[in-house]
């Protein structure tokens, strides 16, 4: 075998687990998902073809899937922007020369490291309108707090706040990213007669932007497939104002074991997910700056 | 030669791997020649204690059957359903009277009857009624593990400092009444100098039964006669619904939902901070863990006919169950008079055979409540969960969007018609 | 002169400002963690106290052990642990395999499948979620560990697949071509050259990868029935039912269920930082 068969044939092989994991778990199911859409399956009895039906559903009849993409996107939008604005700033301070600089960068990473199961239910005792400690602090400044999980008004915004928390974890990105400008840079805008906030709009920003965009993008994907939150801590309510989507796909899947209705759910929210990230990597063309000068 | 190093290195460890995952699967296969069978059931510790000694028992008496219990204390449905969607059902399932037909329906249940016919089985112990339940177009499908019903349980003491006389735990009695019982919530909820509530006078259950009975009690309904269309949103039921919203929002005798979850249902009456509550009988679990205040049941209070809700919860048999034969033996057994006895010596709670219901086993004398024969007389006014074949989806509609009402987003007459139009399309 | 001092003082300035609100804002971040803690050491009794204290009179230390041991929270720790643990090392081996593939060799067909692996990262989970429980059942592997270990064997997560290409990308291919003149193939440039050389990416990819399979939640739920098979997240909802929840040793058993992430961040820490840094997200 000749050399260049030789690498053909490696770059195969080497490839072979994401192949092979690829057919059997993405792009099979992915088709199965399809056709499971045209049909009202319940994995108990044999499946019937209902054709469009689920699709017309969706879009006509069912009424809480523009409440969930509401709730997702109402949230999305809100906690991904202020991730990267709170996360680029945190950064930029713990990137100044101070002293206890690693301690704060610990102490602010720290809540990222423990997202999950456990977040959420400290949260749900935090938020707790008697006993939680949140309306605590409201009320020894004299503001009586809402009851945060039971109030739609005040849901989602708890479910922000509960995000914001966890900036520290791409705060860390933008550090490392900050890092990477050398100090030349600074120095000469300053001999330039540049002050601060110039040298933010015009190097930090600029060399940052690519980093942002990927935060943007990821932090966006990931937040419209919130689920473990509110499963656990509000089930959807009050009254379906924090039916997250992927939270009410799983109720049809597992709940009423609608697989096909599920199914359909699912492209649904894939398909808004791709126009959105499209969208966000259409504008990056604008704002974003990549190569060096 | 470094790196043939590595990679037998490598290759070790994926043996390893596969080797473990082989053993898994080769001791589990090992286990299989004694017969291992699962059961689900949900349950409180005073539950889970029951069950356990009841397998255990049942263990002991046959030692070729090994019973793995699946403990699932919440979202109850969504994990059974999961297991039989999976292909891995349990081969015994605790129910609720109201849900196992459409588990019948999809083909997930076993009936038994040619298990009874062939083991000529004497039930003739059994409440009528109680075995009735469980019978659905013509086939048994399952047998009751209690016959119990929802009444109200209240604390005396919190009554006798309050200054108000005992209701009559007489169910013929007609002085209980909504309008009485109102009266007395108000009384008994209490404030403290800062204007939070300390003591409430009753705790609204967002369950099925829990609702059921206020309904009932109104002359509601449910489903229409022909089973068709519901009822829920005439009258008698909005009357029902909108009464509780107003317990918790208009009258504040109530706690609101997210304040009753916090603390715990249970827990709200075990620590006195509760006058009334509409429970079942977990008559075991208030005698392990009362000891500050005397306590008592009484008959629902009723408006429009005298009711309660309940119907109890029995045993299937899945149809995917690989043995048959020893579920059958296990389901079998849990009705026997001896497994029934320790069930209700733990669990206090109404036994559906009609010999140990009035028993001392059930009655126990010297021991609270002390109107525990509220329960048996009680089975008169039974009604159970609808038995109607979609019966488990439309409950769970109604639990979905009962937040409306117990969160105060709407009166109970608008979320009911909403609802009404939702459920009467699965009725098509 | 006197403009010299006056800049110092605006440093001075702003760098006392700067503390004041890092100081503040750690306190308020790191309040909830330690209010956990607090719940976790009181009494049922004081949980529901109003107004609420902080530094509980007679710490339970014994709600720890309370907890670990009520609920078999040694065995979930095992499964939770063989879990991640055995997926882990299948995400690191196969990941750096298919990005090894991508960044070094050239073959038909690279440049488009890289970018579909990237397409996939767009791709909610519930889209192949529903078919692949379908799969599962069909295998038999429901209420087993398999469905959680073994597609991480197969580059699951493209994310960690980019990352470790755009890192291999980085080392020079002239350590490649030496190499191969002394006659190495392949293997060895990935075995000798590229993974050596890679401990930082690879470090991150382990660490990240650990901290998120420890905490999956949805998989879990799904496919693991037997309540022997728990994992932690699954387990630690244990403490709440419909008869109310044990706040204070649910406290406890999510104290220790956030161990092991915060331990594993501290051993990390400087291959966190520098890892990202070489990795390039700017790509």
């Amino acid at each position: 075998m000749n050399k260049r068969k030789k690498e053909i044939l490696a770059g195969y092989l080497f490839a072979l687990p994401w192949i092979i994991g690829f057919i059997l778990f993405i792009a099979g199911p992915m088709v199965a998902s399809v056709f499971l859409s045209f049909t009202n399956w319940n994995l108990l009895i044999p499946p019937k073809w209902i054709g469009f039906k689920n699709y017309y559903t969706l879009l006509e009849e069912d009424e809480l899937v523009p409440q969930a993409l509401k709730v997702t996107t109402y949230y999305a939008f809100t906690s991904v922007p202020l991730r990267v604005i709170i996360g680029l700033l945190l950064a930029i301070l713990l990137n100044q020369d101070i002293k206890l600089r690693s301690f704060f960068r610990t102490i602010y990473y720290l809540p990222s490291v423990s997202s999950g199961v456990a977040v959420s239910i400290l949260w749900l005792w935090l938020l707790n309108s008697e006993f939680g400690l949140i309306n605590y602090f409201l009320k020894l400044i004299r503001i009586n707090g809402p009851s945060w999980l039971t109030d739609s008004r005040y849901v989602i915004p708890a479910f922000v706040l509960m995000s914001l928390w966890g900036v520290g974890g791409s705060m860390l990105i933008y550090l490392a990213g900050l890092q990477d400008i050398p100090t030349e840079y600074y120095e000469v805008a300053e001999i330039d007669g540049a002050n601060s906030i110039q040298r933010f709009w015009y190097i930090v920003l600029p060399l940052m932007s690519p980093i942002i965009f990927f935060n943007l993008v990821t932090g966006l994907i990931a937040a419209l497939q919130t689920f473990t939150q509110a499963f656990i801590m509000t089930g959807g309510g009050p009254y379906n104002s924090s039916l997250f989507f992927v939270l009410y796909l799983y109720r049809q899947a597992f709940t009423f074991l609608k697989m096909g209705y599920a199914s359909a759910l699912a492209w649904v929210l894939f398909i808004y997910i791709f126009l959105l990230t499209l969208l966000i990597i259409r504008s990056s063309t604008i704002w974003v700056f990549y190569g060096r000068h | 030669m470094r790196r043939i190093k590595i990679m037998i290195g490598v290759l070790c460890l994926i043996a390893l791997l596969n080797s473990y995952l082989f053993i898994n699967n080769f001791a589990f296969a090992q286990a299989q020649k004694e017969v291992t069978l699962r059961l689900i059931a949900w349950g409180n510790p005073t539950e889970v204690k029951a069950r356990e000694a009841t397998l255990k028992r049942f263990e002991e008496l046959h030692p070729n059957i090994k019973v793995k219990f699946i403990h699932t204390p919440e979202n109850y449905l969504d994990k059974l359903q999961t297991m039989l969607a999976a292909g891995d059902a349990p081969d015994v399932i605790y129910i609720g009277n109201g849900d196992y037909r459409w588990f019948a329906d999809a083909g997930q249940l076993m009936s038994l009857d040619s298990f009874i016919k062939r083991d000529k089985l004497n039930l003739s112990d059994v409440f009528p009624m109680a075995l009735k339940i469980w019978n659905y177009n013509g086939k048994q499908y399952g047998f009751p593990a209690d016959f119990p019903n929802q009444e109200l349980f209240y604390n005396v003491t919190m009554f006798k400092s309050a200054g108000l006389p005992l209701p009559s735990s007489d169910w013929n009695d007609s002085g209980w009444t909504w309008k009485r019982f109102l009266e007395y919530a108000q009384k008994l909820t209490k404030k403290d100098p800062t204007g939070r509530v300390v003591q409430w006078g009753y705790r609204v259950d967002n369950s099925f039964r829990g609702w059921w009975v206020w309904v009932s009690t109104n002359g509601g309904e449910l489903f229409s006669k022909d089973g068709k269309r519901t009822l829920i949103a005439e009258p008698a039921s909005v009357g029902a619904f909108q009464f509780l919203q107003d317990l918790i929002y208009k009258y504040k005798i109530a706690p609101t939902m997210e304040l009753a979850n916090t603390m715990g249902g249970y827990d709200m009456f075990l620590g006195g901070n509760l006058g009334m509550t509409t429970y079942w009988p977990a008559i075991g679990y208030m005698r392990e863990n009362i000891k500050t205040f005397e306590w008592d049941v009484m008959p629902h209070p009723f408006k429009v006919r005298k009711a309660c809700a309940g119907g109890g919860s029995g045993h299937v048999i899945s149809s995917q169950t690989k043995h048959p034969e020893e579920a059958w033996t296990l389901v079998k057994w849990l009705i026997s008079e001896e497994c029934e006895k320790i069930w209700t010596e733990t669990m206090g709670i109404v036994p559906p055979l009609k010999s140990i219901a009035y028993s001392s086993a059930f009655l126990k004398p010297d021991l609270p409540p002390k109107h525990i024969m509220v329960f048996v007389e009680g089975a008169k006014y039974l009604r159970p969960d609808p038995p109607h074949p979609k019966f488990k989806e439309v409950s769970q509609l109604i639990s979905q969007d009962l937040d409306y009402i117990l969160l105060n987003k709407a009166p109970a007459k608008e979320v009911l018609k909403e609802l009404a139009k939702k459920i009467d399309k699965i009725l098509q | 002169m006197l403009r010299q001092k006056r800049i110092q003082r605006r440093k001075i300035l702003i760098r006392i400002l700067i503390y004041i609100l890092l100081s503040v804002g750690a306190l308020l971040v790191s309040i909830p963690f330690l209010w956990m803690i607090s719940t976790a050491l009181k009494p049922i009794g004081e949980i529901f106290a109003f107004p609420p204290r902080f530094i509980p009179p007679h710490p339970l230390w014994s709600n720890f052990l309370i907890a670990l041991t009520e609920y078999p929270f040694g065995l979930y720790l095992k499964n939770t642990l063989i879990v991640t643990t055995i997926s882990t090392l299948g995400t690191i081996i196969s990941c750096s395999t298919v990005a090894f593939s991508f960044a070094r060799l050239r073959w038909p067909g690279r440049d488009l499948l890289f970018i579909a692996a990237l397409a996939t990262m767009m791709l909610p989970e519930q889209v192949t979620m529903i078919p692949t429980f379908i799969l599962f059942r069909y295998l038999g592997w429901v209420n087993t560990f398999l469905p959680l270990i073994i597609p991480a064997w197969f580059a699951r997560q493209p994310f960690y697949v980019f990352l470790l290409r755009q890192f291999f990308m980085t080392i020079p291919v002239e350590l490649d071509d030496a190499a191969r003149i002394d006659g190495a193939g392949f293997l060895d440039i990935y075995l000798r050259i590229i993974i050596p050389m890679s401990k930082p990416a690879l470090g991150i990819v382990a660490i990240l990868f650990f901290q998120f399979k420890w905490d999956e939640f949805m998989a879990p739920l799904i496919y693991l029935h037997d309540s022997e098979l728990f994992t932690l997240a699954l387990g630690l909802r244990a403490f709440s039912s419909e008869y109310g929840t044990q706040w204070n040793l649910m406290m406890a058993a999510s104290c220790v269920f956030m161990l092991p992430l915060i331990i594993t961040y501290y051993l990390a820490q400087k291959y966190y930082v520098q890892g990202i840094v070489f990795t390039g997200l700017k790509g």
